[in-house]
């Protein structure tokens, strides 16, 4: 297969995975989801790389979401099943013990939003726009957004973006807590690299575990996540 | 006593009114939702002319009250509360179990009932879920009372409108109907609301399976075909 609808570069420990087809805004297509697979495997095995940037390229956006012309015909029943078991990419994102930045700019549609809500944290250019458009379409998110939305800006947002279908800039979507942080257009990929580089200056075991501790919190009583935040301090202190 | 109105649109408003009727305000409620909204209701609109929203109603089974919200979740049209005053104790437990909720800029909202009781209609485990466990506990424990901004940055709300509620509960009503697949808004608003009580790993497989079987629906078919021809989609509900 012809491996360029995704990029894997590696430098000073940062691995940069690029989605690449900027003539269609990063639409997301089932070649680019295919390589993605590969590419987030890639860099969980990548010994080299501590955090991955997670970029889209060209100057319109990050990602403009789920390619219409390729996802409109539906797959058929033996095709999705097989999809479901053996392609599993939204949960290989979440089996990702190094942490992971999603570097958005311009338009941020569909799984373009997704995608960035898989990642660990999320920086954008101050001209972004952010919308989910799918239940206009006929179809609803696909790539976890009805369950990673609720987690990061509350039911409320959730509702109101998906059934309104309304578009956010970056100021609005900072504030309810889509994204993290906000720089100009022009410092957005030396910002990344910064905060990148930043994370790298910790012992990176400490930070894959604080970054699990976080995840299993959601998932855990209290309790359970105390004494499981408190053992791995210990052993990795030892 | 609650006025229902069913418009082209496929929406339904329900209108709460003063009044001194023998029949307590749950058991109408409860009645009219079963008995109006049906297979072909898009949206559901509730607004009311009570200073708090909803009245409680003194009956001697308070779990019969319950029910109300119980039958307001089971709903699985979107639904969008139009808060006029304020809403109350039980008119904003009412409130809370929407999906979308409007105010005008005078409205104030608060939980009452910690001086003699507690709230016991779904306040305890809805508003948490809204506006964080912080402000969810000085809300109920302290009773304080918050006017429509303060409620707008933490969550509760989604929209002001400076005159009236319902005229913006009403154009996104109308929005919602006019533009989206009933069936993906359907399983949209599953997703996101049942997905809130699973771990996010079965939560992302959950929001697979309902598009699968959404891939079926003929307005799947017709919402992308409409996107390609570049012209606005007819929905059937199929």
């Amino acid at each position: 297969m012809n491996m360029d609808s995704v990029l894997y570069s590696s430098k000073d420990g940062i691995a940069t995975i690029t989605l690449n087809r900027p003539d269609h805004i990063n639409a997301f297509n089932i070649q680019m989801r295919d390589e993605l697979f590969e590419m987030l495997k890639l860099f969980q095995d990548d010994d080299e790389s501590s955090v991955a940037i997670i970029c889209g390229s060209g100057p319109k956006g990050f990602c403009s979401g789920a390619d219409i012309s390729e996802f409109g015909t539906a797959p058929s029943q033996v095709m999705a099943r097989s999809v479901r078991a053996e392609r599993d990419l939204w949960g290989l994102f979440l089996e990702i013990d190094k942490p992971t930045i999603a570097s958005l700019h311009g338009y941020v549609i569909g799984s373009g939003i997704e995608i960035s809500l898989l990642c660990d944290i999320r920086i954008a250019s101050s001209d972004a726009s952010f919308s989910m458009p799918e239940i206009s379409l006929g179809f609803m998110p696909a790539a976890a957004g009805t369950q990673t939305l609720t987690r990061f800006i509350g039911l409320n947002n959730t509702l109101d973006m998906l059934l309104t279908r309304k578009s956010l800039d970056s100021k609005t979507a900072l504030a309810i807590g889509l994204i993290d942080r906000i720089v100009d257009g022009s410092d957005l990929q030396d910002e990344t690299i910064k905060l990148a580089s930043n994370i790298l200056k910790s012992d990176q075991n400490f930070v894959q575990v604080a970054k699990k501790s976080v995840y299993l919190s959601e998932e855990m009583g209290l309790m359970e996540g105390l004494l499981w935040e408190k053992r791995m301090f210990q052993k990795l202190q030892s | 006593m609650i006025e229902t109105t069913a418009d082209d649109d496929n929406i339904v408003l329900f209108s709460i009114k003063k009044s001194h009727d023998s029949i307590p305000f749950c058991f109408e409620f409860e009645k009219k939702c079963h008995s109006i909204i049906d297979n072909h209701t898009k949206v559901l609109v509730i607004t009311s002319e009570l200073e708090n929203f909803a009245q409680y109603c003194h009956i001697n089974n308070e779990d019969d009250c319950i029910g109300v919200i119980n039958t307001l979740i089971d709903i699985k049209i979107p639904i969008i509360a139009a808060i006029e005053s304020g809403a109350k104790s039980y008119g904003l437990e009412l409130a809370l179990a929407c999906d979308i909720r409007v105010c005008n800029k005078d409205a104030t909202f608060a939980l009452n009932q910690i001086s003699d009781g507690m709230p016991f209609r779904g306040a305890t485990q809805i508003l948490p879920r809204l506006i964080g466990k912080g402000r969810a506990l000085d809300m109920i424990l302290t009773s304080k009372e918050i006017n429509a901004t303060e409620a707008k940055e933490m969550g509760l709300i989604s929209y002001i409108n400076d005159h009236s509620a319902i005229d913006k509960a009403i154009c996104i009503a109308r929005s919602i109907s006019k533009n989206t697949a009933p069936v993906a808004t359907r399983f949209a608003k599953e997703s996101i609301i049942n997905g809130l009580n699973m771990t996010l790993r079965q939560g992302i497989l959950f929001e697979s399976d309902l598009n699968i079987i959404l891939h079926s629906t003929r307005d799947r078919a017709e919402g992308i075909e409409a996107f390609v021809q570049r012209r606005p989609p007819e929905y059937l509900g199929e």
